[in-house]
């Protein structure tokens, strides 16, 4: 076969803007309203100026009465900017149906069976001809920006009272954007409105450009998500709606480590495990005087205690979980008061939400439950007691450390083959390849403890670092089920999430045509694209891997948290 | 086929899925990287298969069209036999039992799509190709060859009499059965298993359907409850009495095995003959009887003329000696033949039915007039018989019978009665019988009747039916009818009815044809001589000396009593006669062997001498006696001589019949029956057994001389012959002994009719014929069954009748090889207060009263059990019934 | 996101108890009817044929599931490999029904016997050598992949020998040790003896030499040596995973390459046997 096929120009940073249909005169209006007004033009870089942003990252949104605009636990990548109108921030969860999310996109069996049929003999074969479905929601309108799903009647579905309102000018949906977390809430429009939407790239941009957004952004989290946040808490849920505004007062916003830890994830990782532990930014110190009730709101934090000259690792942290709870209720309890007895590190990028002492006593202890306090226990009885509580179902330290050191803890959907029972027949990978056009998407292959492999297959994890830095957004989050999935036709092939996934389980190929032939750019470079697992997620029989594996060798498995890896080791 | 390009990197994904990997090996000198591609193992492994399936499918499909075919495709040795009968044929050796064995492949692949059976002939009735000899072929395949109509009967009987239950289909999935109840050949027999057995069948699988579970026989098979037959045996023999009365006071031994001898394959045994078995007793018995009466034909009544005339009616003329009160038998034949008269048929219809002329009160006017009409329909019958002879009884019969009555039956009914009997009878009787007719039937067409002698009489007959009826009235063909025209020549009609004096008793009556027709060729004498040629043997040779030196041959012109001897077409008519074999040869053959016959014989034919001395005289010495009286000494003399014939002959050379004639009758005759030469006339009848036969002809031989008849006679024949007793003007039948022809075929024919007891037509003769000592006494030991509602006479008393397979089977020989068992009573144990007599009395086979302990099944037990012998089902059951015995 | 299936009470024992007893209570089921049918003159054959036909055509529907691996109707591979097992194995007692416990003698029939027999016991190879092989395998301390296996050596061969060379300057005994020894351990496949029961002998053996020739190497040669050991473990290694994973894939060689044989046969011999059969019309 020759090399040159058939050619395509090269994909730059802003080749596909976030919306076509955003004029000059749009951007020029934008410009004078708030906060752009305040915002100095100089303080761009020439590279990605002010107006750049607004006519290649933003977007506007004209909403009629009931448009949903962004869904609960949606893992949106934008952030919205009223503009006319005021939306309605329900407090309660939805029900799916009316969020919308059906598995429109899974495709019936006899589909599946027919896209297995026309499947490729070539290797990555793409055709451009076939254009990707579009999204098709029951009860939708269309209008010239594509698809919009609409309460009919907003009261049935938000009960008065379960709501709060935003009006012009106000800011909803950056925190999502920026710290890469779930949509804390279901915004719907209010009334006809106009909204500016913002891609998380040129958010980041703004922010990194603009100080006083970021106070500004800062006091809003403060305001609307943190609260929602702490709703979400288990251990607040008994507390009434005034406690959590109260507490939200109170609450103090701290983040550690580095919000680019996977950069230098591989060369840490090089380090001996000690060193690398002791380079892990301290949050709460084992033998520090207790200050207050620790929230992980996003990210890893390592539990760890002394041992011997080094540090054992307890167990991981992660989002949602509390630090210091027994002691604080030891304390309340009794006069001798005594200090944290783990240390708490943070894993790469770690936000914490930290309640101070006196306002955990007077506003969360009452108010919990007797049965939900952890047991009161003494410094000298604690080692005796953990023994006694790690004989259980506990996950065995040697692959708690080797999930946590190699960062695994990351993944919800890590692949987890046991060696034992895995007869490498590579069953999972033709399954693989079967149901993505002849092409595997993952290696069946990757670091091992003892039986235990955790093969180069997308974790989709809790945070995503490959999706930083994605110029065009086409490696972003499935609006349905979370998944982290790239649009392999807006991906430019530059090979930056592939660089920044710390596990390499993005693999850059180059693409052929229908013939096999390869696609080539004018100076008969091939053009690469970057693949990765996608879960199968269009498929409804769920990871063709895992169903592939006849010897339950094979699994998908949430390595975030602790419990489920352990159900599965301890399979016997 | 997805080679990579070379020199193009290409990501790091394994690719197990595609059939060429590719593998970098890294060039040890200047690391330059060299990618090979090589075949993956899936790839390797697919060629390989793909390799093994058509070298193996290939190979297959070469064979299935190779000559080795039917090597290659056989599941496994068939057993001997078959391999045996099959060895010779080659390559369609598989068509022989199977209908696709010569078949294609594609044959066979249509015949699986369409269900089966579309190729070829299914596999049973290929077996059938062969088996069908030994199998009952209409029922070869339902279960146990039987009338699946006929089972169920048989099931239904049996599940009544709680003997065994069956297995409904229903409740077990029983052997695969089609909708006619068939089962395949295969269901049982299993091939190509080599040499294991191919009829081999379990006990359970004989109780599939039989589902009372008999686990094994010494445990738990029902007691026999009956012996070997469940029916009354067909002879009325009393073992018991017999046993210990009879045999014991005649200090005789009770020798089962005389009786009781084996088969000629030794395993079952068989009655002996009645010659051999009951004669010495019993033959006296039966002569007895038949020399006391005769089966009578024809018998007029005695009529009370006076009666008649006062009440008004007319009989015409009747012989004086048949005048006084009412009195005389309505003989069963005679009965029935008036019966096919419309007019009698009325008339006994509201009789009774053993009415009794004796029972006609003379002073009913009706009874009287009743009887009159009787009276004249017995005229008619007279006349018609002595017209047409055995024609007329034909006729009669078959309109009685509603049944056509063939030749040959005719022929052992009627026995060479011939219309010439008949006219005699009525020209001593009935002179004006035939004018009287003519009086009473006026304005006929007229025909002539040649044989009353010297001038014709014309004669007009009218069928006393109308006209509409004359179609169906056989009488009709009377008128047309022309009586043959060489009937002998009697002599010229008495005028007056005086002339037939009381007194006048015995006359002898020629039935010798008129010389002018001797037309008879030497053959029919010769027939006899070739018969003794056929079975004489040496003996016959011995005879024939006697013959030689006793016989003045000129006495006997055998041709001229041939000559209206009906044996002679009988000879050729109807070859073999059906009983005879079953009887004479083992007389044949033991006449030979053992003596006692001989013994018995000389014994009898002394006495008889006697007997015949002192019967001769009184009929010499007081020519006139009464009526009454002289019955008596005629009986005598009748019983007399055929005693002589028969015991002085037949036994010594029963088989040898042309030679015995001489032997003892010319003397005899000469001698002692010389007194009583105008007393017996014989009317010669042909005898199947002609044996028997001849001797009669022999006795008339000194008689047949023409003679000047004196009127008034009484026409009396030889044993087993048609006698006419002038005495008491009554023509009737003499049985000649044991089995005779004549007696057993009106036997069989009155059984043969529906509800023959009770029909008024047949009633009588019925009665007649089977009460017990009737004439020849056959019912005393043959007994009669009734089979749905017409009847059977059990001559042959055989109760294994038929020589196919039954349900159950014995062999007597290999058992009678162990000693303690030579003994029949090991098994069969005489009941000593038994008596069976009861079981034979009526007409219900399945009444019976057995001599015999029912045989115990411990005796059986004891070497048949477990571990010893073989006691399955199949050791004394059959599946297959109705087929020939093996060797058969 | 739909989770793992590992309900919380879910033991493989327990699993496989289950299944086991399902099979040996249906395989006793089957008996039962075949010595029903017998006793009452039926052709047994026919129903234990049609059964084991079916399993047959079950069993290598396995192949086809694997082929289609998207669709949650087909269910899981591994409840299929569980049915794969236990019908399988099933299949003995009643091919053991359908021959009657007989040695067949005809050659067609011979041939069909051969075949179940190669397919069936192949497979139960394969189930021993799958719940062996994958522990030994687990226990080495590098897991590779079938394929690229001789790459990787390959690439152990040339790097051992640069180092050997970069080392030789001084003395040459490494060299020698290299050309006398280590050339064909590293660049010659193992023999057929190991292949055959692979032992960890010959890896002592060399490991044992190389620390001898320690004696021999000077401060700056040690590491070289050290790194040379280092290196025949993972040659070792990788002959040994060659092995082993060689056995868990040739198996299907006779598995897999005599099933479609076994199928065509076994369809002709069930023609067969209904144009043959002795029957009524």
């Amino acid at each position: 076969m020759n090399a040159i096929g058939s050619q395509i120009k090269r994909p730059g940073r802003w080749d596909e803007p976030f919306d076509e249909t955003i004029s000059d005169e749009d951007v020029f209006r934008l410009k004078q309203l708030d906060p752009f007004r305040q915002m100095d033009p100089d303080a761009f870089s020439r590279a990605v100026p002010l107006e750049g942003i607004l006519k290649n990252d933003c977007r506007l949104l004209d909403l009629e009465k009931g448009d949903i605009i962004v869904r609960e636990g949606d893992y949106g990548n934008s952030a919205f900017l009223i503009l006319d109108g005021n939306a309605i921030v329900s407090l309660v969860s939805l029900p799916a149906e009316v969020l919308g999310r059906k598995e429109s996109r899974r495709l019936g069996w006899l589909e599946s069976i027919a896209k297995l049929w026309k499947n490729s003999p070539h290797r990555e074969s793409r055709d451009y001809a076939v254009q990707l479905e579009e999204l098709s929601y029951v009860g939708a309108r269309e209008d010239e920006q594509g698809t919009r799903i609409f309460l009919h009647d907003i009261p049935r579905v938000i009960p008065q009272g379960r709501s709060v309102e935003l009006h012009p000018g106000e800011i909803f949906g950056e925190i999502s954007a920026l710290t890469r977390t779930p949509r804390s809430a279901t915004v719907v429009a209010g009334s006809k409105m106009l909204l500016l939407e913002i891609r998380w790239q040129g958010f980041r941009d703004l922010l990194n450009r603009q100080p006083t957004l970021r106070k500004h952004v800062e006091t809003l989290y403060r305001e609307n998500s943190l609260r929602s946040h702490l709703r979400e808490i288990e251990l607040l849920k008994y507390l009434t709606k005034e406690d959590i505004e109260a507490l939200a007062e109170e609450t103090v916003f701290e983040s550690y480590g580095d919000f680019r830890w996977n950069k230098d994830f591989k060369s840490i990782s090089r380090k001996d495990i000690s060193e690398r532990i002791l380079s892990e930014p301290v949050i709460a110190a084992e033998g520090d005087y207790v200050n207050g009730l620790l929230l992980i709101r996003n990210g890893f934090a390592r539990l760890s205690r002394e041992h011997g000259d080094g540090h054992q690792t307890i167990a991981y942290l992660g989002k949602g979980e509390v630090y210091g709870l027994r002691e604080l209720v030891a304390n309340s309890a009794s006069e001798e008061q005594q200090p944290y007895m783990l240390s708490l590190r943070a894993l790469g990028y770690v936000d914490i939400l930290r309640i101070p002492t006196p306002v955990f006593e007077r506003l969360v202890l009452p108010k919990i439950p007797a049965e939900k306090m952890p047991p009161v226990r003494t410094r000298t009885a604690d080692s005796k007691q953990r023994r006694a509580a790690s004989r259980g179902k506990s996950m065995d330290a040697g692959l708690m450390e080797f999930l946590v050191e190699n960062r695994f803890i990351n993944g919800t959907m890590g692949m987890m083959i046991d060696l034992n029972r895995c007869t490498r027949c590579d069953d999972c990978v033709r399954a693989c390849a079967a149901t993505h056009n002849n092409n595997p998407r993952f290696v069946r292959q990757g670091k091992k403890h003892d039986n235990w492999m955790i093969a180069n297959a997308c974790m989709h994890c809790l945070d995503p670092v490959c999706m930083i830095g994605c110029p065009t957004g086409a490696i972003h989050r499935d609006s349905h089920n979370g998944l982290v999935v790239i649009n392999d036709k807006t991906c430019i092939g530059c090979g930056t999430c592939s660089a920044s996934c710390p596990y390499t389980n993005i693999q850059m190929v180059e693409i052929s045509d229908r013939k096999g032939k390869p696609f080539t750019d004018g100076y008969g470079k091939p053009i690469v694209k970057a693949t990765k697992c996608d879960l199968c997620s269009e498929h409804a029989g769920g990871p063709a891997c895992q169903r592939a594996c006849p010897h339950d060798a094979l699994l998908r498995v949430d390595l975030s948290t602790a419990s489920t890896v352990t159900s599965i080791t301890t399979r016997t | 086929m997805n080679r990579p390009l070379p020199g193009m990197k290409t990501d790091s994904y394994e690719r197990p899925n595609e059939k060429w990997t590719e593998t970098v090996l890294v060039a040890s000198e200047d690391g330059a990287e060299v990618t090979t591609t090589q075949r993956s193992l899936r790839n390797k492994r697919a060629v390989f298969t793909l390799a093994v399936t058509s070298f193996i499918v290939g190979t297959t499909l070469i064979l299935f069209n190779s000559p080795y075919r039917n090597e290659f495709l056989a599941p496994g040795p068939l057993c001997s036999s078959h391999a045996q009968i099959l060895a010779g044929q080659g390559a369609d050796r598989c068509a022989a039992c199977h209908g696709a064995g010569d078949k294609s492949f594609a044959q066979w692949f249509s015949d699986a799509i369409s269900g089966g059976r579309s190729i070829g002939a299914c596999q049973s009735d290929l077996c059938m190709e062969c088996h069908k000899n030994s199998l009952n072929a209409d029922y070869a395949l339902v279960a146990h060859n039987v009338d699946p109509a006929v089972l169920a009967e048989m099931t239904a009987e049996k599940q009544r009499s709680g003997q065994f239950s069956l297995a409904s289909y229903a409740n077990v999935p029983g052997p695969p059965v089609n909708p006619l109840g068939e089962l395949a050949c295969s269901t049982c027999h299993r091939e190509h298993h080599g040499s294991e057995s191919l009829s081999a069948l379990t006990d359970a699988q004989c109780q599939i359907c039989h589902s009372d579970q008999i686990h094994s026989f010494e445990k738990d098979h029902p007691e026999f409850t009956s012996t070997p037959f469940n029916r009354r045996s067909r002879i009325a023999f009393d073992h018991t009495t017999h046993g210990l009365k009879h045999f014991a006071q005649s200090g005789m031994e009770f020798d089962c095995a005389q009786c009781h001898i084996d088969d000629e394959r030794y395993d079952t045994k068989v009655l002996a003959p009645f010659e051999q078995s009951c004669a010495m007793c019993h033959e006296d018995e039966i002569i007895d009887s038949t020399s006391r009466d005769t089966l009578a034909m024809i018998s007029l009544p005695m009529l009370d003329l006076d009666a008649i005339s006062d009440a008004g009616g007319d009989i015409g003329q009747w012989p004086e000696m048949a005048t006084g009160d009412f009195d005389g038998p309505l003989p069963g034949i005679m009965r029935l033949l008036l019966t096919a008269d419309d007019e009698a048929a009325a008339i006994l219809a509201t009789l009774d039915r053993n009415f009794e002329f004796g029972d006609v009160d003379p002073y009913e006017t009706d009874q009287v007039l009743q009887a009159c009409d009787l009276v004249w329909s017995i005229k008619r019958l007279m006349h018609e018989l002595s017209v047409e002879g055995s024609e007329a009884i034909k006729r009669r019969l078959e309109i009685v019978l509603e049944r056509s009555i063939s030749d040959d039956e005719l022929v052992a009914l009627t026995d060479g009665l011939e219309a010439p009997v008949f006219q005699e009878a009525t020209r001593r009787w009935l002179p004006e019988l035939t004018t009287e007719l003519a009086v009473r039937t006026p304005g006929l067409q007229q025909y002539s009747l040649s044989q009353f002698g010297d001038g014709e009489v014309l004669f007009h007959y009218r069928p006393r039916s109308s006209e509409d009826t004359l179609a169906e009235n056989p009488l009709k063909e009377l008128m047309s009818a022309n009586v043959s025209a060489d009937q002998p020549a009697p002599s010229t009609p008495d005028p007056a009815p005086e002339t037939v004096a009381p007194q006048q008793e015995l006359a002898v009556v020629s039935t010798t044809p008129d010389p002018r027709d001797t037309s008879t060729p030497p053959a029919a004498s010769q027939v006899i001589v070739n018969n003794e040629r056929g079975d004489g043997g040496d003996e016959g040779g011995v005879v024939r000396n006697q013959t030689l030196r006793e016989t003045p041959p000129v006495e006997i012109p055998a041709e001229q009593l041939l000559v209206e001897n009906p044996l002679k077409e009988r000879v050729e008519q109807t070859p073999g006669n059906t009983g005879a074999p079953v009887q004479v040869p083992p007389v044949a053959a033991n006449a030979g062997q053992d003596d006692a016959p001989l013994a018995i014989v000389n014994t009898q034919s002394g006495s008889e001498r006697q007997i015949v001395n002192q019967s001769s005289s009184p009929t010499a010495a007081e020519p006139s006696m009464p009526v009454a009286g002289n019955r008596q000494p005629t009986g005598e003399v009748l019983a007399a001589n055929p005693l002589k014939e028969r015991f002085g002959a037949p036994p010594v050379v029963p088989a040898d019949p042309a030679v015995n004639l001489p032997v003892v009758n010319a003397p005899d005759v000469a001698q002692t029956v010389e007194p009583m030469e105008d007393e017996v006339a014989v009317i010669p009848n042909p005898h199947m057994e002609t044996g028997i036969n001849l001797p009669a002809v022999a006795d008339s031989a000194p008689v047949s001389v023409p003679v000047s008849d004196p009127p008034g006679e009484v026409a009396v024949v030889a044993r087993g012959a048609w006698i006419r007793n002038d005495l008491i003007l009554q023509i009737g039948y003499r049985p000649e002994g044991h089995a005779d022809s004549t007696l057993s075929e009106w036997a069989d024919m009155i059984t043969s009719v529906e509800n023959a007891d009770v029909r008024f037509e047949t009633s009588a003769l019925f009665e007649e014929l089977t009460r017990q000592n009737s004439i020849g006494t056959c019912r005393n030991c043959h007994t009669v069954d009734r089979n749905e509602n017409a009847f059977v006479v059990n001559w042959n008393g055989e109760n294994h009748t038929s020589a196919l397979r039954e349900f159950t089977k014995f062999v007597h020989g290999p058992h009678l090889i162990q000693p303690h068992l030579q003994d029949c009573s090991y098994c069969h144990t005489l009941d000593p207060e038994s008596n069976s007599v009861a079981s034979f009395e009526g007409f219900d086979s399945t009444v019976s009263i057995s001599n015999f302990e029912p045989i115990v099944k411990d005796n059986c037990a004891s070497c048949h059990r477990e571990g010893q012998t073989d006691s399955g089902c199949t050791q004394c059951h059959n599946y297959h019934v109705g087929s020939r015995r093996i060797g058969d | 996101m739909k989770p793992p299936r590992t309900s919380p009470n879910f033991t493989f024992s327990r699993r496989r108890l289950k299944y086991a007893m399902i099979a040996i209570i249906s395989v006793a089921v089957i008996g039962l009817l075949v010595w029903l049918q017998n006793r009452n003159l039926r052709h047994s054959t026919f129903f234990t044929g049609y059964l084991l036909m079916g399993s047959i055509l079950f069993l290598t529907a396995f192949n086809l599931r694997k082929k289609i691996p998207v669709l949650p109707a087909f269910g899981s591979a591994t409840m299929w490999m569980q049915l794969h097992i236990y019908v399988g194995l099933s299949t003995f007692a009643v091919f053991g029904f359908h021959i009657a416990w007989r040695i067949p003698n005809g050659m067609f029939e011979g041939l069909l016997a051969f075949l179940y027999l190669a397919v069936a016991l192949s497979g139960v190879y394969g189930l021993y050598a799958t719940r062996i092989m994958p522990r030994r395998l687990a226990a080495l301390k590098e897991e590779v992949i079938y394929e690229r296996i001789p790459a990787l050596q390959r690439q152990l061969a040339t790097s051992a020998k640069r180092l050997v060379l970069e080392a030789c300057e001084s003395t040459d005994v490494l060299a020698r040790f290299y050309v006398n020894k280590l050339a064909t351990f590293f660049e010659r496949p193992r023999s057929l003896a190991y292949m055959i029961n692979p032992s960890g002998r010959r890896r002592k053996q060399l490991l044992d030499e190389i620390t001898d020739l320690n004696r021999y190497l000077g401060e700056q040669q040690r590491p070289v040596g050290a790194q040379l050991s280092e290196m025949v473990q993972q040659k070792d290694d990788l002959d040994y995973h060659r092995v082993v994973q060689g056995r868990l894939k040739l198996w299907l060689f006779v598995h897999i390459g005599m099933t479609y044989s076994l199928l065509i046969i076994s369809i002709i011999h069930g023609i067969m046997a209904h144009a043959f059969a002795g029957g009524l019309r």
